[in-house]
């Protein structure tokens, strides 16, 4: 809402004697109240619901009484009961947990996120939960069990989106109780797997299930049978994406989902011996009998290889999504299939499909919005020589895909001249994020102080920005237009940029909707840190690991104010199998975590996390 | 240029080395400090050196008026320990500036320093920012570019299916596979 309006609006309202007085007073501001009764609850934007909050009593209690969903970003913000004393009627949920950094392995298992009290509450005082999505998460069986037992008959949508905690048991309770289930997901968590049974339930007990998803996680007891049982009995099925099957076993599966638009993961099992014309045919004739449904476009498909891409050629030109990050294809059979996805939007794939293969997805793929490129192995026998980006794929994306609204690339060569292209044609980009590999020694254009300012200026809707170089990647100058040029990014992650504290200190002059920050391998000190972190007008979460450490943590009280949580996660030596099975020692530098918090601080930390507490200081 | 170390943890002996002149030396727990020091040397010289070093039986390490580095280094001398094994170790011999110091480092590390010194080529011609820049080049050794679980655990599966596809993979008790080889 704009200035304008909300000044009128507040007017009317004060008019009719604001408080709780409902619809007391004058009849005018009577009918007002109802007419914003009416309105407001089809109001559904977080921001502007939190607009209408603001411009007085009555309408916050309108809000308050309305509001349908929230999303914590960050469990710890607030308590269980804060949220149910202002928002009791909330019939949807969205919780994190641990820092990103966590997907990355960086982060101590037990670091916290625990979704106990959260259930415990959502039992007490929240009778019309329909939907619960946990994002990195710790949840433990009880908590499954406490959720299937009490809200069993109400719970719609249960997203587990990579918790860890529980066992099949857990699932067990779920599949058994929750007899309205429309959607269960379960994408990479780590779950301890006892048996299959929980599966056997879901497709027993259940009939209006649309979303079944536990991709990438290490579940095996998964009989095949019970797939092909959910698909009968679930004609409303849209989803499904699994865990590794071999795709042979799914045909009935297949046959049976009429209704499926969705798939992923299954495996196809590795051709003996040379791969030759005889293995190539041998493979074809195992997976031929797959008919994958009528309405089937969105697609990804676990240990895909050459032999067996023709399987998915029936449905190419259908495909509007395509996951290839866990297939085997070389650059040359990305750019097979690619030529025949012309309505393709969606591509998740890895560096493998190489400059040569953007530039075929620049030319074939006209309705490309969002494209990741994630990093395949190191080992040079690994993956396909080809298989690498540089700035000739950038460009060529850049030029031939004008919808492109998500970027994620992990590049082994960048210019300046490439992303200056890319600010002049991805007008759409929303969120960018590029990573610069450390296997070349030498890159061709650094530093990339004017490209990313180009990229920045070009790309006005840019809303989530992620840049991750080397030294000399950016110099403060270019750390500095990040900050003037960023006016809308909300989010950004920041990887060897700069070359001073004098950098920061000016980057945290703009970014004025700079939320949430996350930083590391950069040179700044815990003072330029907790400065900028002062400095930055809406930061209200910061990470950072690698920075220039005061010894005791001592610098960062430049930052200490209230509702302001500071911990830090120590430098730690941590024991992990190499892939030869031998045990090597990583060390894991130090962190910082920050953000604003209604809750005060933490009462779990695990040992592995420390509190900043000013008053450890009064002694020095 | 006085500069002292303490590598032999004399520090409560008779000898007490001068104090640094270079306050920004970062004190880390890793060997990679000495790439600091190396920098500033000729890495032919330490080829040269270390190619000397291993056939010399010469155990003892001198310290002169003169010695090398910053006196709250802590160099791993006398082999590597890892889990309680030690590696093997040989003398390295570096002369530098009218001093000889010898060093008991294991093969890997004496590798180490070779890199550093040749790092250091590309590092002196491209280094004008001092001490930022090398605490930046250090943290780039300590904080790799990590990789997202999922695919980490995808690379390790796909390497392990060659693995048991090779002709001489002997099946161990691995039922890991067992669904993806379903008939």
């Amino acid at each position: 809402m704009d200035g304008k309006k909300r000044i009128r609006l507040n007017r009317c309202c004060s008019s009719g004697g604001g408080g709780d007085g409902g619809g007391g007073g004058g009849s005018s501001s009577g009918a007002y109240d109802t007419v914003w009764e009416c309105v407001i609850p089809y109001v559904q934007d977080a921001r502007d619901r939190e607009a209408v909050s603001v411009v007085c009593r009555r309408w916050y209690e309108i809000d308050r009484i309305t509001r349908k969903h929230v999303t914590i970003a960050l469990c710890y913000t607030a308590t269980p009961q804060r949220l149910s004393r202002r928002f009791p009627q909330l019939e949807s949920l969205q919780l994190k947990g641990k820092p990103r950094a966590s997907m990355f392995n960086l982060i101590p298992e037990d670091w916290g996120g625990f979704v106990t009290p959260w259930v415990e509450e959502i039992v007490r005082s929240f009778g019309r939960m329909k939907v619960l999505h946990l994002r990195r998460m710790i949840v433990k069986d009880s908590d499954l069990e406490l959720l299937a037992t009490s809200t069993g008959k109400v719970l719609e949508v249960l997203r587990l989106d990579k918790c860890s905690g529980f066992s099949t048991d857990g699932l067990l309770r779920i599949g058994r109780l929750c007899r309205n289930l429309r959607s269960l997901f379960m994408e990479e968590c780590s779950i301890i797997e006892n048996d299959g049974e929980w599966l056997h339930e879901l497709a027993l007990n259940n009939t209006i299930l649309e979303n079944l998803n536990f991709y990438m996680t290490d579940l095996m007891k998964i009989a095949s049978g019970d797939l092909e049982l959910i698909a009968r009995r679930c004609p409303s099925l849209v989803s499904m994406k699994i865990s590794d099957c071999d795709i042979s076993d799914l045909v009935g599966f297949f046959r049976a989902a009429t209704s499926l638009e969705e798939f992923g993961g299954g495996s196809f099992s590795e051709p003996p011996g040379q791969v030759g014309e005889g293995v190539f045919n041998e493979q074809l004739e195992r997976y031929a009998p797959v008919v994958f449904p009528p309405k089937l476009c969105r697609l990804g498909l676990t240990y895909l290889g050459k032999a067996e891409m023709p399987i998915v050629y029936p449905v190419a030109s259908r495909l509007t999504k395509l996951d290839l990050l866990y297939a085997l294809l070389d650059t040359e059979g990305h750019c097979l299939l690619l030529q025949r996805c012309p309505n393709l939007e969606i591509l998740e794939t890895r560096n493998v499909i190489g400059d040569r293969g953007l530039e075929v997805l620049a030319q074939s793929c006209k309705s490309m919005k969002r494209l990741r490129i994630e990093r395949g192995a190191d080992e040079q026998d690994m993956e396909d020589e080809e298989g690498v980006v540089s700035q000739r794929g950038l460009i060529a994306l850049a030029q031939g895909c004008l919808q492109l609204e998500y970027l994620a690339v992990y590049v082994s060569d960048i210019t300046n001249a490439s992303l200056e292209c890319m600010g002049a044609h991805s007008k759409n980009l929303r969120d960018f994020r590029l990573v610069l590999l450390d296997r070349e020694e030498r890159i061709t254009d650094l530093p990339l102080d004017n490209g990313v300012r180009s990229l920045l200026m070009g790309c006005h809707k840019l809303r989530r920005f992620a840049l991750y170089l080397r030294p000399g990647g950016l110099t403060d100058v270019g750390l500095g237009y990040i900050g003037k040029y960023s006016p809308n990014v909300r989010w950004m992650l920041l990887g060897y940029v700069g070359e001073s504290d004098q950098g920061l200190l000016e980057f945290s002059r703009g970014c004025p909707s700079l939320q949430k920050l996350e930083m590391r391998g950069c040179c700044f000190s815990e003072r330029a840190l907790a400065m900028a972190a002062l400095q930055l007008t809406a930061l209200r979460y910061l990470w950072v690991q690698g920075y220039r450490a005061s010894g005791n943590g001592r610098d960062l009280l430049t930052m200490v104010r209230p509702n302001w949580n500071i911990e830090l996660i120590p430098s730690r030596q941590v024991y992990v199998q190499d892939q030869d099975g031998e045990k090597i020692m990583v060390e894991h530098p130090a962190h910082i975590l920050a953000y604003y918090s209604l809750a005060g601080p933490r009462t779990d930390f695990p040992a592995t996390v420390k509190p900043l507490d000013p008053n450890n200081f009064l002694d020095l | 240029m006085a500069k002292s170390v303490d590598y032999l943890a004399m520090e409560n002996g008779s000898y007490i080395p001068p104090r640094p002149k270079h306050p920004n030396f970062q004190r880390t727990r890793s060997f990679r400090e000495i790439q600091g020091i190396i920098s500033k040397m000729n890495p032919e010289v330490v080829k040269s050196v270390i190619q000397n070093g291993s056939s010399s039986t010469n155990n003892k390490s001198f310290v002169s008026d003169f010695p090398l580095c910053d006196y709250t280094l802590r160099l791993s001398c006398g082999g590597d320990e890892k889990n309680g094994v030690k590696y093997s170790t040989s003398p390295l011999t570096i002369f530098y500036n009218g001093t000889v110091s010898v060093f008991h480092v294991s093969p890997q590390k004496a590798e180490d320093i070779l890199k550093f010194g040749e790092q250091a080529i590309h590092n002196s011609e491209i280094n004008s920012h001092g001490q930022q820049y090398q605490y930046l080049t250090q943290s780039l050794n300590d904080l790799p570019i990590t990789r997202r679980i999922s695919l980490q655990r995808f690379l390790e599966k796909r390497r392990e299916r060659l693995i048991m596809l090779s002709p001489y993979y002997f099946p161990t008790n691995n039922s890991n596979f067992n669904s993806s080889r379903k008939r």
